[in-house]
């Protein structure tokens, strides 16, 4: 069981492909997410190229889940106490789990070649400008829909959970839902749960900022995919806004928020095209 | 841990090959490991039990099982390939029995 110990916790990792590849860093979203998102999806796709790094994130999947400590710079401490021996590596992540990596990025853009970003946004607003203007209401949307959706549907692997299926889970799938079991209670509690339970993630999710001007510094090719279902396109979208348009690629594919379920081949294809032509020689951010 | 491949090596050096009841027991002993020993107790596990449902793994979990069945069996039992290759309710209906059956068809 490949556990590393980093900034005093242990995490869970996996690794897959030819170790003398380039290497490719595959960041989960918050919550539901874990490195099971890309272990039995994209990351086999991807590792046929490239040397790819999975990691469950603090307080996620089979890492320590410490009570406090869930800040974006703790995050991006981790990925980067992590990665620190793979060399420059590209970095792709779901969700929160990009803007992970695109604070790596600014911390050491020695250290990223190019960032895949799957509907990726900042949940209290582009920068984290909803949260500083008011810190009433209207900056709680982000991170609590985030959580209502999450929790509904992807680890989306689970008939049982104990939370019933968001609203918008419901008709995310579409016709690849299968019909739900009714919803029993579980022997075992959730890791999901567990987390959102005992820990201060919501709170420091919530407190996420990130500089305009260092987003609109990144010189790094960066590829972000959008869900046009996405029930946060136009956060996405933000983002996006905020990023380098001559070094920035964006592609929207059908699904919803959580594209490497909704539209796996389409996503593989296309961070895949997008990995080749910028770390293996094929072309780069240039054309 | 140990003891669990006595029966099996056994029979896999008198035939070449685990039969689908040694795989049975493998398999239910490697989930075992993974749910715990609390929760072990509670466990039934048949060729028709629903992995995700009636045993209650977790997405992650299925990453502990594919290492331990890439440990037990080689890299011949390619369980990533095999789940990555399915379609969402496929997984979510996967039975303990496919898992057997995919076992025994790698390894013959």
């Amino acid at each position: 069981m490949p556990d590393v110990s980093v900034n005093g916790l242990r995490f869970h990792t996996q690794t897959l492909g030819d170790p003398t590849a380039p290497p490719v860093v595959m960041i989960h979203g918050m919550v539901t997410g874990n490195a099971a998102s890309w272990y039995f999806g994209l990351a086999p796709v991807v590792a046929r190229t490239h040397s790819v790094f999975v990691y469950d994130q603090r307080g996620h999947g089979r890492s320590q889940r410490p009570p406090t400590g869930y800040s974006l710079g703790q995050l991006a401490g981790d990925l980067d106490g992590l990665t620190g021996g793979l060399g420059p590596a590209a970095v792709v992540g779901h969700s929160f789990g990009g803007v992970v990596g695109l604070r790596h990025a600014i911390d050491h853009p020695d250290r990223v070649t190019a960032l895949v970003l799957v509907d990726s946004f900042v949940p209290s607003g582009p920068v984290g400008d909803r949260a500083d203007r008011s810190g009433g209401a209207g900056d709680v949307r982000g991170v609590e829909e985030t959580v209502a959706v999450a929790v509904g549907g992807p680890d989306r692997w689970s008939t049982s959970g104990s939370t019933p299926p968001s609203p918008e889970d419901a008709t995310a799938g579409g016709p690849r839902r299968p019909a739900r079991r009714p919803a029993r209670r579980r022997r075992r509690p959730s890791a999901e749960e567990a987390l959102l339970a005992e820990t201060t993630l919501l709170d420091d999710l919530r407190s996420t900022t990130l500089d305009p001007t260092d987003l609109a510094s990144l010189s790094l090719p960066v590829l972000c995919a959008v869900g046009a279902d996405s029930p946060f396109r136009g956060d996405v979208e933000a983002l996006v806004e905020l990023l380098p348009a001559e070094h920035t690629q964006v592609r929207v594919l059908p699904g919803g928020h959580a594209l490497h379920l909704d539209s796996p081949d389409q996503l593989a294809d296309l961070v895949t095209d997008f990995l080749d032509a910028a770390t293996c020689g094929g072309g780069g951010s240039g054309g | 841990m140990t003891g669990d491949t006595l029966q099996g090596t056994t029979a896999e050096v008198a035939t070449g090959a685990p039969t689908e009841e040694e795989i049975l027991g493998t398999v239910t002993q490697m989930i075992g490991e993974i749910i715990g020993d609390e929760y072990v107790d509670d466990l039934d596990v048949t060729m028709d039990s629903v992995i995700t449902d009636d045993l209650e793994l977790e997405s992650i979990e299925f990453v502990a099982l594919a290492e331990k069945l890439r440990d037990r069996y080689g890299d011949s039992v390619d369980f990533v390939d095999w789940i990555a290759g399915m379609e969402l309710e496929q997984i979510i209906g996967l039975t303990v029995g496919q898992v057997v059956g995919f076992v025994e068809s790698c390894l013959t």
